[in-house]
């Protein structure tokens, strides 16, 4: 199997605080990897580090042929931007332009693509995701899973090799968690693209992952499919997917706390 | 003592970085204007929100100061029987002074805020990392458009103060007090001279640089929720003001050495 992120101990504080000591994992193409964990464990930062929006301190990550903190010019930096993008937790939509410029935002700002067949190209894409009709709203007229569901629009229209989800099933009720999950399984299905998706809902996870880790007190604590999850016996592992109210992670959360 | 020393400390490195992040930032946003694309269009967009919209507000007000400026020169020059000496002190002291200096507080409590708020709620709704991730630089997308265009518009809304103000203490003064009409206009051509017109220019254009850069500023660094955007437009319109007024004095003096 063909490596399409590569993350070499990764390590990364804010302040005294720190986020990651040591993070290492292998995505490989075309597969769907899922990174969980408790709250606070920097699982966004985590994302963020991949797709260079913040410089790790120390460690080394790749995507496919790219060295990601070694991108130094311009040209190489927009290959990169169209080989990963990111679905952020918000939608993280720009609230002044109407839907389906949002979508169509890359091909007209960046590729010089005509605004019609920038607004065609967008709506197959919003079709693709069923939210036919809504070019013409503004971010604000639509609901939240509808907001994520443009960004994924969005995100698609660059036509990348690898997404990244920031929670991407996040404060959306029971249906539509299922519809998201769905549409993230023929993401790879149907268009063969790497996905990582940061989540804490292990129901979802165990749905959509090939393969799962999970981030805890700045490391990895296992790596696996979900059925091997299933079975380890760290006791992390098993608080975190059985949702119990004791064990290490509670334990954790009151010596910081006290 | 020694708290007291620690407090003048790190309000002084707070003062160093602050103008340090402020230089490089438009540097930056000032260099990026010549790469392509241009963005024309977006710059002529914040020519139009920052500056024809501005226009009615920027009337109004120089229009009453122009007229009180007459109100309250009038019996000092009453007494010496030069009332017409009025049109030569509304038309200087509003192109020299109060024009610019009006026009800049104006826009920045209009604009600046604006600029401020929407970059800051851009940036804690990840609207900029958005930006960021589709190869955008959001620094010339949403920063260097509005510095170009708020500098240009300081310049041509202080030229309409500097008309307006001037009608205005023509009305109080021949209107309400019955100055002679030729007189008036006669001594303002004697005193007033274009130069004060340039010298009030050259501040408008560095006012509007400054208003629109430290806004973007705060706006960028935004930290937080909406409290944090709460404190970045607050923290934008009291430095940008302070700071027009500052340079005020500075700019005057500078270009007094200059006889302008």
């Amino acid at each position: 199997m063909r490596e399409a992120i590569v993350v070499e101990n990764l390590k990364k504080r804010f302040g005294k605080k720190v986020i990651h000591d040591g993070v290492s994992f292998t995505v490989y193409d075309g597969e769907i990897f899922v990174v969980m964990g408790p709250s606070g464990t920097g699982k966004s930062v985590l994302l963020k580090q991949i797709a260079k929006l913040i410089p790790p301190d120390e460690g080394r990550i790749r995507v496919y042929e790219f060295d990601v903190n070694a991108i130094k010019d311009e040209e190489e930096l927009e290959r990169f931007r169209e080989t990963l993008t990111y679905v952020f937790q918000s939608g993280a939509l720009f609230d002044s332009y109407p839907v389906w410029y949002n979508v169509a935002f890359y091909l007209i700002e960046k590729k010089g693509v005509g605004e019609k067949r920038a607004r065609e190209e967008a709506r197959k894409y919003l079709a693709m995701l069923g939210l036919s009709g809504t070019e013409d709203l503004y971010p604000s007229e639509l609901s939240g899973g509808m907001r994520k569901r443009v960004a994924v629009a969005r995100a698609l229209c660059m036509n990348p090799r690898c997404i990244l989800f920031d929670e991407p099933t996040s404060g959306l009720d029971p249906v539509m968690t299922a519809l998201f999950d769905q549409l993230i399984l023929r993401l790879k299905q149907e268009m063969g693209k790497t996905c990582v998706v940061v989540s804490h809902d292990v129901n979802s996870a165990f749905r959509i992952a090939d393969r799962i880790a999970l981030l805890f007190k700045g490391k990895i604590v296992e790596i696996g499919t979900p059925e091997q999850l299933r079975r380890s016996e760290n006791p992390v592992v098993k608080q975190f997917i059985n949702g119990e109210p004791e064990g290490p992670i509670t334990e954790t959360l009151e010596r910081e706390d006290g | 003592m020694i708290k007291l020393l620690e407090g003048i400390g790190s309000w002084f490195l707070g003062f160093l970085e602050f103008w340090g992040r402020w230089f490089l930032l438009s540097t930056k946003a000032l260099a990026l204007a010549f790469k392509r694309p241009l963005r024309v269009k977006r710059f002529i967009y914040y020519l139009a929100t920052i500056g024809a919209d501005s226009v009615p507000v920027i009337a109004v007000t120089s229009l009453f100061t122009g007229g009180v400026i007459a109100l309250e020169t009038y019996n000092a020059f009453h007494r010496f029987n030069a009332e017409f000496m009025i049109g030569a002190i509304v038309a200087i002291s509003m192109a020299r002074e109060l024009s610019p200096v009006l026009s800049a507080l104006l826009l920045t409590a209009r604009s600046g805020s604006a600029m401020a708020a929407e970059i800051g709620t851009m940036r804690v709704t990840e609207q900029i990392d958005a930006l960021e991730m589709m190869a955008v630089n959001p620094i010339k997308f949403l920063i260097t458009p509005r510095i170009y265009a708020t500098t240009l518009a300081m310049v041509i809304l202080t030229v309409i103060a500097d008309i307006v103000g001037y009608l205005g203490g023509y009305l109080v003064s021949v209107y309400l007090f019955g100055v002679n009409k030729t007189l008036y206009i006669r001594y303002t051509q004697n005193f007033a001279q274009m130069e004060d017109v340039f010298h009030g220019l050259i501040k408008a254009a560095v006012f509007g640089f400054l208003l629109s850069t430290i806004s973007c500023l705060y706006g960028y660094y935004t930290k937080g929720g909406a409290k944090g955007v709460g404190e970045a437009t607050t923290k934008a319109v009291v430095s940008s003001s302070i700071a027009i007024l500052i340079f005020d004095y500075l700019i005057t003096y500078l270009l007094r050495l200059f006889n302008l």
